[in-house]
């Protein structure tokens, strides 16, 4: 006697009877030529923000340009140095991410970085740059050269939290844990600490008055067989890893402010970057960054810093 | 289960990684589109925007371990979109009352005819779920994150179309009660 089998059963068998047929070949070749002509989107766009400049950021994007003049004028009044004196950024500061979209260049001008970033600052752009992201623990500007398209990898990044990588050449170990970098203090030591690195020897600066330490970090020569080629430095909110290849280095001004450590990390070298020389195949060019390197120079002195966010908890390396 | 060392070099914008990637879920791919579209030349159409899409963003891609989830939804998303592209599907659906069989013959031809006929008239948001579980063996949480609906969304849609189609296996309700509703 035979038994009808359990429906489920029975209907996964049909399912599986009615997929016998595998792909045909056409569907692969011609998967193929289509894949020749596609180029993989950058890690550092998240896809969500790769959509045309609508009508609105148009608008904002040319307002920027009227509202730089405006904070130009406060930035070219003396300016007083010291923790007792604080710049107030004016209402129509045009906040980074309304300027424009990623990918289309900033109109010359001053920017806001703020809300979610539990810091408000402001950076003064030349053409050419664009801007990446300002989120809950990093905001930033990529220079945006149309070879390789899409940016370079080459800028300038606020962070703020544990999202270090404990170890460089293998980030599957994951992020330093947050007391590692409670204070600006302790993400000096982290960093100083971090295997497949040199970190050069603390230098006392100030950041807009506010008293911070500089830290060349410098991807050790042998990381080109780690995991991802290089030195996979820290990780973005969206999961994106920065990887810096042998040799190359990146400045980091570390800074209190009013009890939230931040990183300022700026790009230093002048030849073309991880990604564009292993993700976006561009041919290594030594003098790519040279004219660069001087513009990110004068945009990290442009840096000016209110303060925390309104609103903002408490330092975000102490949150879980 | 996608090889995980290809997955990192296929992010790494290794072509030859992600080609080997490919050319081993290919026939999954094609196989799941095809099912749910009920028709060659679309699914294939799909399967090669699916593709096209996980090359394009796979540095987006948080975790490589999760590969297959990422894809498995990719894939969704293009059929989705390739059947509303498509001329309207089947609105209906026959609803048959279903009642456990206890010692009845063995499956026929004729029950797969039915479960045919049932199954290319459930809607693709229907035909979706009951491939992911039933021939993906996706748990409902997972075919849920695949389609990118709540659970209980997707539990209504596996309930209801399972219905149907144990119901094409129940050859006295067949023959007793039928009637046809929106699907």
């Amino acid at each position: 006697m035979s038994v009808r089998p359990n429906p489920d059963h029975a209907i996964a068998e049909w399912l599986r009877e009615e997929a016998d047929a595998g792909a045909p070949e056409r569907l692969l070749l011609a998967t193929r030529r289509q894949l020749e002509s596609t180029r993989q989107r950058r890690a550092f766009w998240p896809a969500r923000r790769l959509q045309s400049m609508n009508t609105t950021a148009r608008f904002l994007g040319a307002a920027a340009a009227v509202a730089a003049v405006a904070v130009i004028a406060v930035f070219a009044l003396p300016r007083i140095s010291g923790q007792g004196a604080r710049p107030t950024f004016p209402p129509s500061m045009v906040p980074l991410m309304q300027a424009a979209t990623p990918a289309t260049d900033l109109a010359p001008g001053t920017y806001l970085i703020g809300d979610p970033f539990p810091v408000r600052a402001a950076i003064t752009v030349p053409g050419g740059w664009t801007p990446y992201t300002v989120d809950a623990q990093d905001a930033g500007i990529l220079v945006n050269h149309t070879k390789p398209a899409d940016g370079s990898g080459w800028g300038l990044f606020f962070l703020a939290g544990p999202h270090f990588y404990k170890d460089p050449c293998h980030p599957q170990d994951g992020t330093v844990d947050a007391p590692a970098v409670a204070t600006a203090a302790k993400v000096v030591a982290t960093l100083a600490s971090l295997p497949s690195v040199t970190a050069s020897s603390p230098v006392a600066i100030t950041v807009d008055g506010r008293p911070g330490t500089l830290v060349t970090l410098t991807a050790a020569a042998d990381t080109g067989t780690c995991r991802d080629g290089g030195a996979t430095v820290w990780q973005t909110l969206d999961g994106t890893d920065y990887v810096v290849s042998p040799g190359q280095a990146l400045q980091l001004r570390i800074v209190d402010v009013d009890g939230q450590p931040i990183v300022i990390m700026a790009t230093d070298f002048p030849e073309t970057s991880h990604w564009e020389n292993n993700v976006a195949g561009a041919t290594p060019n030594p003098t790519a960054h040279a004219a660069d390197q001087i513009e990110l120079r004068q945009i990290v002195d442009s840096i000016r810093i209110e303060g925390r966010t309104t609103g903002s908890p408490g330092p975000t390396a102490a949150q879980p | 289960m996608a090889d995980v060392e290809l997955v990192r070099r296929a992010r790494q914008g290794d072509r030859d990684a992600f080609d080997l990637l490919m050319t081993a879920l290919i026939d999954r791919l094609y196989r799941v589109a095809r099912l749910i579209l009920r028709d060659t030349d679309r699914a294939e159409d799909a399967v090669q925007e699916a593709l096209v899409s996980c090359w394009r963003d796979l540095r987006t891609l948080r975790d490589p371990e999760r590969f297959d989830a990422w894809l498995n939804r990719l894939l969704i998303h293009a059929v989705s979109d390739e059947a509303r592209r498509g001329r309207a599907f089947a609105a209906s659906v026959v609803i048959l009352r279903y009642e456990p069989g206890g010692d009845d013959e063995m499956r026929s031809l004729a029950d797969r005819d039915q479960l045919a006929r049932v199954f290319d008239r459930l809607s693709v948001d229907h035909r979706t779920i009951v491939v992911l579980h039933h021939y993906l063996g996706l748990t409902l949480e997972e075919a849920a994150a695949a389609i990118g609906i709540p659970r209980g969304t997707a539990k209504s849609r596996l309930y209801y179309a399972t219905n149907a189609l144990r119901a094409a296996l129940d050859a006295d309700a067949r023959r007793s009660s039928s009637s046809e509703v929106p699907a």
